[in-house]
């Protein structure tokens, strides 16, 4: 079903509407919490959570890409969920990270300098522009959906190492890019 | 900033890079099922995308899923019951595709191939795809001994509701190649894959698949040569074995033994682009190796022709090509990624330190890629007019299948100061989506101090030719966390110009220009800032004449936007005679059909004003659409001007009147569209409708009201006997209403009545529902109760409503669930429901 359809059964507060939701995004909003929370239950009830925002927000809403605006709600949804799973762990003293590899990237410290989150958005997705379509779809892989390398191998028929590889590469630009533009993370 | 802070922020990254990620995460839902335990099988997958000749970028996918009972075809699935089956109805779920014997090891197989599910998709040139996936049955005396899920996704085009020759799909696919064992290719012609055939048919895409001695179905494959693994591993120690499955086969061949003949008719070419092989017509074979399910060109001259999944394959000492088909010197290779030679579907991706540029405004003729191009060069260090050149790069990413680059951007910083001027604009045409900034487009002679790097592409997909028309002027993006932002903002949008002259000195900047990256500026020529410090920003003053090709400047939009009548603007535009050729106002449609207005941006509407300027030769035009009001009027629902004396109230954001619109409940959308004549009848206090008295109306209307229909409302109150007849349900809610019961009157009822929805047309959705008119009971409503009651045991209750006194009214733009709905209220609840029995 198109997302104009899907948001329309939105719009006349159809039951079907989340029905054609999770048909059509279903999986990649299970993918995406799936890679965060790494556990089928929580991801399960993060996802309801979302179809559930969903469904308060269209109307008024009327989301461009209906894909993209479940897969944010979701995806923040189990940020927060992860957030406060491993809240415990980390009064312990333990420091698990998400995505071990943006270490390279960010400080791990609360910032002293207040960073304008929307200036930094926008750097954020002036790099992503100009990023090769291939390297921009691995690189969101894995920081937006958090995909795991291996599986960004599989998905782009390339090995994990020149993955890897590609990704550091990437990740060295946007800090070089975002240093240029006065943001140091 | 934290791990976790950064994952937030990228949380809001632009929809269309999400989008990007999601594409192959949405399958819709498959009768054919994956077993989890499959996971330990042997699993891997091919996909390859080509760029269609109708459909731009159409990636045609193929997954092998192989042992069973991996793929499990859903017998309760019966032809014609997809759940997703939409205009195709003979390509139901698990039809069979196409049915076959395959001879092998002394038994006669069976085959059948099952389309699994099909759906029809709308290609951008309004064509219709038919896809779907396929699995292949194979089975021995009725029983079955494997599945595989062979390809999906696979497409053909089909007439628009006219059925689908499955026949022809099936013939264009599968081939039974008759030699010691038999093989069933799966043929997949160029076109159909969406792929520009450059071989002119001389080769064809082709998957092998025979039965193995213990009855399974097994692929025909490649493990990747000496020579490829070297490439392959170039940069890693690993070591992994790569297997392919795509083949070219010639469409004559002959078979013997364990053998194919082919016969190249035509000589296979690569494109500008490639530095690759030529491949000679003539006759060559390949051998299957039924042991280990393999094959190989026997030829070296023609065994990456074989190999490759297209007619052009990479040679093995590959050169990348620049832009102006020039071969990269090796220090001019920045980044060399050939991630998997010969797979279509990543092909390659290299970086290069140079860039090449043609003067601003070349000719077209001079940007054609290749030799035939005028392109000089650019290089770190260089110079262009007052420039040196700083960091250059560009990115070149194709996939083999494809006749041009699948991806081209380049970027070149340019040291120096840029003093210039431009236009801001509210539209933001950007290839359809706007990211929040505001976009400037810079004056010609501006344009001319800076180097162009726009590709003339020659013939597009379509077949049209690809001029990029614009390149005509460069354009920056004005960020709203850049300096001046909200100056433009405010010009912009609150004080509700149309567009803006501003001034601009840029130190140290970036020219860049891309094509088929998705980026939202691809086919643009660029500014980028560099640092946001190195940049200022100033609104123009005022007293600014506008130059050659400007827009008018501010004092022209302060009388437009103040001319009391349109004798006064028309007096008060006339002292610009001298900057302007001519001026006309128009009045829409007064003057519409006069004057050719294709020019001007945005839909007229009627009621609206529009001056429009020309240049001193008559040329070039811009124009100033007024859509809201000009002398004191306020356009309203029906087009007309609203006289003085019926505005009751005007703020900033919002003006009240006091009539409201309606058509009968049998108007057509086409009457009853908003700002347009039609059937609209307005209503004041003291009218008659039908059989009822308008007790009061009004209306509320949002400035500005041009674009997308902007909030408004409606409510006229009525007098006279109402009694009508409707359906009550519970409106399911998770937020919080549960209990609110809707009543929905019956047509007949609605007919008596009016239709307070204007139609429109937003792009998004057709039009609010305006199907009937509801009613809400609420827990106040002394008739509610047995109607809950009742409704606890069935969905949905019929009943009878009496009323003497109710409003009607509309609204859209409202984040109330009514919005879009007529909603009937009796006022003060004076009203009888009474359950009926029918």
């Amino acid at each position: 079903m198109e997302d104009k359809e899907i948001i329309e059964l939105f719009w006349n507060r159809q039951e079907t509407a989340i029905k054609e939701l999770a048909a059509k995004y279903g999986n990649y909003c299970k993918t995406v919490a799936g890679n965060i929370l790494r556990n089928s239950l929580d991801t399960e009830e993060c996802v309801n959570d979302g179809y559930f925002a969903v469904w308060n927000s269209i109307p008024p809403k009327k989301p461009k890409s209906l894909g993209a605006f479940v897969a944010k709600i979701v995806r923040n949804k189990a940020l927060d969920l992860y957030g406060k799973n491993t809240a415990a762990k980390r009064g312990k003293g333990e420091n698990s990270l998400l995505i071990d590899d943006l270490s390279e990237l960010v400080s791990g410290s609360n910032t002293e300098q207040e960073i304008d989150k929307k200036e930094l958005l926008a750097a954020i997705n002036g790099f992503l522009d100009t990023l090769p379509k291939k390297t921009r779809q691995i690189f969101v892989g894995r920081y937006f959906s958090c995909r795991s390398p291996s599986d960004l191998a599989a998905r782009f028929q390339t090995n994990e190492h020149n993955l890897n590889v590609l990704l550091s590469r990437t990740r060295q630009k946007l800090k070089q890019y975002l240093y240029e533009r006065g943001f140091e993370l | 900033m934290t791990e976790m802070e950064f994952l937030k922020v990228f949380n809001d990254i632009e929809d269309k890079f999400v989008d990007e990620e999601i594409e192959g995460e949405t399958e819709p839902l498959t009768p054919v099922t994956v077993n989890p335990n499959g996971a330990k099988n042997r699993f891997f997958w091919v996909k390859f995308a080509g760029i269609a000749a109708a459909c731009a970028a159409v990636v045609v996918g193929l997954t092998y899923l192989k042992n069973n009972p991996n793929i499990a075809v859903d017998p309760s699935v019966t032809e014609g019951e997809s759940s997703v089956q939409n205009n195709a109805p003979e390509l139901g779920a698990n039809s069979t595709l196409y049915q076959t014997k395959l001879n092998c090891n002394e038994n006669s197989y069976d085959v059948r191939i099952y389309l699994c599910r099909d759906y029809t998709a709308d290609a951008p040139s309004n064509e219709k795809y038919i896809w779907g996936d396929a699995a292949m049955e194979l089975s021995l005396d009725g029983k079955v001994l494997d599945t595989m899920e062979i390809y999906e996704n696979c497409y053909e085009e089909c007439e628009w509701g006219m059925p689908f020759d499955k026949e022809k799909l099936a013939s264009d696919y599968f081939k039974v190649l008759s030699m010691e064992q038999d093989v069933l290719a799966y043929l997949t012609p160029n076109s159909m894959l969406g792929e520009e055939d450059k071989s002119g048919g001389a080769v064809l895409n082709a998957r092998f698949f025979t039965v193995s001695k213990e009855g399974e179905i097994m692929p025909i494959e490649r493990y990747a040569t000496e020579e490829e693994k070297k490439d392959i591993y170039a940069d890693t120690d690993e070591l992994q074995t790569h297997i392919y499955s795509f083949f070219k086969i010639t469409p004559n061949f002959d078979t013997e033994e364990n053998q194919l003949t082919y016969h190249l008719e035509k000589q296979v070419l690569n494109p500008w682009w490639q530095n690759g092989t030529i491949y000679e017509k003539g006759d060559f074979k390949v051998s299957f190796d039924f042991e280990n399910y393999t094959l190989t060109c026997e030829d070296d001259n023609y065994k990456y022709l074989v190999y490759c999944a297209d007619g052009v394959s990479r040679s093995k000492d590959k050169n990348v090509t620049l832009l102006d088909g020039s071969l990269a010197k090796e220090d001019e290779i920045t980044e060399l990624s050939i991630t998997v030679p010969y797979n279509p579907y990543i092909g390659d991706y290299y970086e290069t330190n140079v860039s090449f540029m043609v003067p601003f405004f070349a000719p077209w003729e001079d940007r054609t890629p290749g030799k035939e191009g005028k392109w000089t060069k650019v290089k770190e260090g260089d110079k262009i007019g007052d420039f040196d050149v700083g960091e250059v790069n560009s990115h070149y990413s194709y996939y083999q299948t494809s006749f041009f680059p699948a991806g081209y951007s380049t970027s070149v910083e340019l040291k120096g100061e840029l003093s210039c001027s431009g236009i801001a604009e509210r539209s933001t045409y950007t290839n359809g989506a706007s990211d929040g900034g505001v976009i400037i487009t810079l004056d010609k002679e501006d344009c001319e101090k800076l180097p162009g790097f726009s590709i003339n592409r020659g013939l597009n997909y379509y077949g049209v030719q690809d001029y990029d028309v614009e390149d005509i002027r460069a354009k920056i993006i004005i960020y709203d966390a850049l300096e001046g932002y909200e100056e433009l903002y405010h010009a912009l949008y609150v004080q509700n110009r149309k567009s803006v002259r501003v001034e601009l000195t840029l130190n140290d900047f970036f020219m860049t220009y891309s094509f088929e990256t998705g980026n939202q500026y691809d086919n643009f020529a660029m500014v980028r800032l560099k640092n946001i410090n190195h940049y200022t920003l100033e609104i123009a003053k005022e007293d600014q004449v506008p130059r050659e090709s400007d827009s008018v400047n501010e004092e022209i939009y302060d009388l437009v936007n103040h001319a009391k009548t349109y004798d006064e603007l028309k007096k008060g535009l006339s002292k610009y005679s001298d900057s302007f050729y001519k001026f006309v106002v128009y009045r829409v449609p007064d003057s519409y059909s006069v004057e050719d207005t294709g020019y001007i941006q945005g839909e007229l509407k009627e009621g609206m004003v529009c001056v429009i300027f020309y240049d001193e030769k008559g040329e070039n035009r811009w124009e100033i659409p007024i859509t809201e009001k000009i002398g004191g009027e306020i356009i309203l629902m029906d087009g007309s001007a609203a006289a003085e004396n019926e505005i009751l109230s005007e703020d900033d954001k919002t003006f009240t009147v006091n009539s409201c619109f309606a058509v009968p409940f049998s108007a057509v959308n086409i009457n009853r569209r908003a700002w347009k004549k039609g059937d609209w009848i307005k209503l004041k206090e003291g009218d008659t409708f039908g059989d009822y008295t308008v007790e009061s109306a009004e209306s509320t209307y949002t400035k500005p009201s041009e674009g997308a229909f902007p909030p408004y409302k409606s409510k006229v109150v009525l007098s006279g006997k109402l009694s009508c007849t409707g359906t009550a349900k519970i409106i399911p809610s998770p937020t919080g209403y549960d209990g609110l019961v809707e009543l929905t009157l019956d047509e007949d009822c609605c007919q008596k009545l009016m239709n307070l929805a204007p139609y429109l047309d937003n792009g998004l959705l057709d039009s609010p529902s305006q199907e009937r008119i509801y009613m809400w009971l609420t827990y106040k409503g002394k008739d509610y109760q047995p109607i809950i009651d009742k409704l606890q045991n069935t969905e949905s209750v019929r009943v009878k409503l009496d009323t003497e006194h109710f409003s009607l009214s509309y609204q859209y733009g409202s984040e109330y669930w009514y919005d879009g709905k007529v909603m009937l209220n009796s006022v003060g609840n004076e009203h009888s429901l009474e359950i009926i029995s029918e």
